[in-house]
Formats: structure tokens, sequence, C-alpha cells
């Protein structure tokens, strides 16, 4: 019973990774932060090969007490933030999460947001699917 | 026959350029007031700045008169802002290396971090900040009030924007800041003398500063 059980888990992990994931993520990152900090951005590039738009709406990480999407903005001259309430990847193109502009906002860090550790991730879709992705936080002063 | 004309028109062409070279006049006498072309110098206005009276991240206070006989970029900001003002710190980090090779042009500048955050950035959470960036960066806070004079001078606005509660969970940092990301050039006379708007990058920023303490060394008495 017990080897059943087992068996039939990794059968089931075998079919959830044979399954194409809804979107490509790549050059994932993240922003490491000093220690009294429980507040960081994380970006990457989500390309959506279907014929179909993907609807994120919502991420999940047991290292974020909380995950936003934001975009920042500029405003006659302010640089402003907002939440949205979910991201969307057009059919057959690239949604980019950027240094100010659309990013994922990893808010009541429940890990030290040092360099070099990783961000597990998962994206709701509103299709009832998910994805998961890592994102590896790089040096606070980094530019891309 | 034809190798000698080729010969004698290549000579005649020499000396033609040398000639035109030569007696052209070696330098273009400066035109007495020439326009400035660099993009955010506001020569040969300038705005003075009040005295105002801050405290940097070794708890020691930061006025006006700290901000004379320095050339001072200053931009404004707040550690619990996640995106844009890591982005303007590491950029300006990176400006600050790539003119280690320009040292003469862009002598004694120093790199002004005023956060807009009194509230929670104290000079200990600055000093802690500031290390992960560049160890000369002066990092400054006070209170909107203290902040007042400068802002007001500098065309700097701020404002807190609560951070939207999802699934009734309360964020640990329950509020950001919207303000303005231009970075201030402040001459040694404590006048602002240029203003770089957003967006930055390293190498316009760069080329924009050297050309505008070159401009300046030329035109400006010290
Ligand atoms: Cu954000």
């Amino acid at each position: 019973m017990k080897y059943c059980f087992l068996v039939c888990l990794w059968l089931l992990c075998g079919l959830a990774q044979a399954a194409e994931p809804l979107l490509q993520i790549n050059e994932a990152w993240g922003r490491a932060m000093p220690p009294t900090l429980k507040v960081t951005a994380l970006y990457m590039q989500l390309s959506n090969s279907s014929a179909e738009p993907v609807v994120i709406k919502q991420a999940n990480s047991s290292s974020c007490g909380m995950l936003q999407f934001h975009q920042s903005f500029e405003e006659e001259g302010i640089m402003r933030m907002r939440m949205l309430d979910n991201l969307t990847v057009p059919a057959q193109e690239t949604l980019s999460l950027q240094p100010n502009g659309i990013h994922i906002m990893c808010l009541n860090a429940t890990m030290p947001l040092t360099e070099g550790s990783v961000i597990e991730l998962t994206l709701q879709f509103v299709s009832g699917e998910s994805q998961g992705g890592s994102v590896l936080l790089l040096a606070p002063s980094a530019i891309k | 026959m034809r190798t000698l004309i080729i010969i004698l028109s290549s000579i005649a062409l020499v000396l033609g350029l040398w000639l035109q070279f030569s007696l052209s006049p070696t330098r273009q006498p400066a035109p007495p007031m020439p326009a400035p072309s660099i993009e955010g110098l506001l020569w040969p206005q300038s705005r003075p700045l009040p005295a105002f009276q801050l405290t940097d991240q070794h708890g020691q206070a930061f006025g006006l008169e700290q901000l004379k006989g320095h050339w001072s970029l200053l931009f404004f900001g707040y550690t619990h802002c996640p995106d844009v003002c890591p982005m303007t710190l590491g950029i300006l980090r990176a400006v600050k290396q790539q003119l280690l090779t320009q040292q003469e042009v862009v002598a004694n500048t120093q790199y002004v971090f005023v956060s807009v955050d009194g509230e929670r950035d104290t000079p200990e959470v600055l000093a802690q900040y500031l290390r992960y960036f560049d160890q000369d960066f002066i990092g400054l806070t006070g209170s909107a009030e203290a902040l007042k004079p400068l802002t007001d001078k500098l065309g700097i606005v701020f404002m807190q924007v609560p951070v939207a509660e999802t699934d009734n969970t309360e964020s640990t940092d329950n509020y950001f800041i919207d303000h303005t990301t231009s970075i201030v050039l402040v001459d040694p006379k404590g006048r602002m003398i240029g203003i770089f708007s957003s967006p930055h990058k390293v190498e316009d920023f760069s080329q924009r500063y050297v050309a505008m303490r070159q401009f300046l060394a030329e035109h400006e008495t010290p």
C-alpha cells in the first residue's frame, strides 16, 4: 500500500513535469536588501508563445508573507508605484518585469534577503493552472 | 608619364592642405557668452539654497555649510524603497566608478542621499543601508519639517502612499513614498546649478556631469 502511494506520487510528479509550462520565465532576478529590510522587488521576462493571453492572478512564495504586482511609473517628474490586480502576458509576447516598471513585490519577507539566496515562487493563473519559478537575489546595487 | 602626373598632383594636394591648415588660425576665439547646450545645466541661472539642518548617517549635523566647498550630487529616496531607489543608488555607484578615470575634471564630488522618510530612516538605518552601495556616499535624514526648506527650494516633492492590504494580511512596511527622482547638482557656493531628470543612465549621466564640470570650470570664477 505504501509503495503504491509512492509510485502514484512519482507518476503524478512526472505528469506535472511533462505538462508544458504556460510561460517561459527568463532572466529572473531580485534585489538583495540590507538585513533590516523585509521588502524587495523581483524581476523577470515572461514569454507567452501560445495563441491565448495568459493572466497571472497571484504569486505565492514561502519566502514572502505577501506578494503583490506593482508598477512604478513617472508622472510629472514624480516616481509613483501602484498595485496591479493581475499581470497579463499577451499572446506571442513577452512581458518585461524590470526596475522602474512592472515588478513583483515581496513584502514581509520570511527569510533574510541576502545576495545569492533564491526565492521560489509559484505563479497562479486565472485558468486555474500554476507554474513555479526561481528568483536569484543579486547585490543591492545591481543595475540591469 | 602618368605616374609622374599622379605623384606631382599628390604633392600639390598635400602642399595645398598643409597651407590651408597652417594659414588658418590655430584657435577659434571663444564667443563671449556661449549658450550652454548641456541638458540639465542651469547656468547662467542658479538657485542659492537656504540654510537647513539635517543629520548624516554618523549622527553628525549636516547643513548648507557642509555642501559649501564641494560639488554635491543630491538625490532623494528612502531605504524601504525596493524598486526605484536602489536602482538610482546603483547607477550613481557605477557613475562614481566610471569617473575614477576623470578625477581631475570631477574632483571634490560628494554623493548625497537625502531620505524623505525621517520616520523610518534613522542615521543607523541609513549607515547600514549605504554600506551596501558605496562607503563614501553621504546619507542625510530629518523630519519632514527639517527637509522642507531644502526640498521646497529644489522642487522635490514626496508623499506617503499606504501599501494595499491583500488577503487581509497587513504589511510590516505599511507605506511607500512617491517622490521626485531628479538628481540635483549643487556647486561649491551652495547653489543648485544643474538637474538630471530620470530615467538615469550611467553613460549619459557621467558624460553630462563631466561636460557640466568642464563648462563651469571655464566659465565660473572660483
Ligand atoms: Cu513595488
